[in-house]
């Protein structure tokens, strides 16, 4: 498709005050800061344009920019603290999804309109196991994100590192 | 949402109202398109303006407000569809059009203006275009509208007069805002401002969207008279997918805009305003 990719970031605050940085990495704003990955991840959806219908040469249909956009808008609101990169792919139907498989949980997420997206969530250690469509209550989604951090802030604290959250992804 | 009767205002400081419906993007509504719906709203609409894009919102819960950092993305895919403005010979109201949004805006440019009211014009005409664009649209088989979000938004322009004089008299204009933090603070306040965030729910306790007010320091005009910029907006998922889904949204959204409008402001400022009733 060819299409363009440019990412910039915007700061809307009229008074940006230099801060030194002394609150505690637990104390998150209600308005947060953008992950290290982030741009990684976004330059990853704008790989995604490139692809051509039937890119998988079983009759896949390629993400268009409309899904594209839904797709950053959703990560951007998803983008808990701590939260690890995602995988992102292309999904045959021409949608894009966002892949967690660690900690023993599966959590896939895929971008279907801007007002909707389909959870599949899978835990080999509780065995809980749903696959949902979502519009305006993202709550089970969340809770299964903090779930994921919530394990990867054990593991970091087992292995010496006490200080969750500043981990390389933020 | 059921209580008493909305507070009226014989002459609210009103500048803008804008009520609009997003909707996922109709692939097929392109430059062509625009030209035939320009003809087909006839005679009402005289001059046409391009505009840059308005981004998709949808009010969610469960999740955090979007980066403060605002990270945008900008991916082109062949010649973009811009935002067409069709306004009215006078150029008090507008409609608005993109891929996935319809608009519909009154805005106040002389100073006598009257505010054309909401039961008696904002909404017929918001309704009677949006039917029009929905006619529009599947006569030319441009795709199926699907609704996500409706929004309300009321923009209003408090000048300095009787009641406050400066900015730092904010507590005078705002309930919101303690006058006697003012007058008690070591500190000479020079200006203010604030945001507050409401959640709006049906009746069951659903998640509906968001009632967003926000109260802006300014100065009017060349003699530089102080006001405050006091913006309300209601924005949330339609009730249903059908017309009457969008307009029951549109209607609670507009209510929680009044109510918040006459919480928020001071009684001097409302007998200023001519409030009536409750």
């Amino acid at each position: 498709m060819g299409a363009g990719l440019a990412t910039a970031l915007h700061d809307d605050r009229a008074d940006d005050f230099e801060r030194s940085g002394c609150f505690p990495d637990e104390v998150v704003s209600c308005e947060r800061q953008v992950p290290q990955w982030w741009t990684e991840a976004i330059q990853r959806i704008g790989m995604l344009m490139d692809l051509s219908d039937n890119w998988d040469s079983y009759g896949a249909k390629a993400p268009n920019v409309s899904i594209a956009h839904c797709a950053v808008d959703i990560l951007q609101e998803i983008a808990l603290p701590g939260i690890p990169q995602p995988a992102i792919v292309p999904t045959p139907r021409g949608n894009i999804q966002f892949e967690w498989h660690e900690q023993g949980i599966d959590l896939e997420l895929e971008v279907l309109s801007q007002a909707k997206i389909s959870v599949s969530f899978e835990d080999s250690e509780t065995g809980a196991e749903w696959d949902v469509e979502l519009d305006y209550n993202l709550t089970p989604l969340s809770d299964s994100l903090k779930l994921l951090i919530n394990r990867r802030m054990l593991i970091n604290q087992a292995i010496g590192n006490t200080l969750p959250g500043r981990d390389s992804h933020y | 949402m059921n209580g008493p009767a909305l507070p009226y205002f014989s002459d609210p400081p009103l500048q803008e109202v804008a009520v609009s419906v997003q909707f996922e993007p109709l692939q097929r509504l392109v430059v062509p398109e625009i030209g035939l719906l320009w003809q087909h709203y006839g005679s009402k609409y005289h001059h046409v303006e391009q505009h840059p894009l308005l981004p998709s919102k949808i009010e969610r819960i469960g999740v955090r407000p979007p980066f403060l950092r605002k990270p945008t993305l900008q991916l082109v895919d062949g010649p973009v569809l811009p935002r067409v403005w069709f306004l009215s010979e006078d150029e008090r109201e507008l409609i608005q059009i993109q891929q996935d949004r319809f608009v519909r805006n009154w805005r106040k440019l002389e100073k006598d203006d009257d505010y054309p009211r909401y039961d008696d014009h904002i909404r017929p005409e918001f309704l009677s275009d949006l039917r029009d664009f929905y006619d529009f649209v599947s006569k030319n088989s441009i795709g199926d509208i699907v609704p996500n979000q409706c929004e309300v938004t009321y923009s209003n322009l408090i000048a300095s007069g009787e009641c406050w004089a400066t900015h730092a008299d904010i507590g005078k204009a705002f309930t919101a805002w303690s006058h006697t933090y003012a007058q008690t603070s070591r500190y000479e306040l020079e200006d203010a401002r604030f945001s507050i965030r409401y959640l709006i729910r049906a009746e069951d306790g659903d998640f509906l969207g968001r009632l967003y007010v926000t109260a802006e320091p300014m100065f009017i005009g060349i003699d530089e008279t102080p006001g405050f910029r006091l913006d309300l907006v209601s924005r949330g998922r339609p009730l249903s997918p059908a017309l009457e889904g969008i307009m029951g949204f549109i209607d609670l959204g507009r209510e929680h805009i009044v109510r918040a409008f006459a919480d928020v402001t001071t009684p001097d400022l409302h007998r200023i305003w001519g409030r009536q009733g409750n």
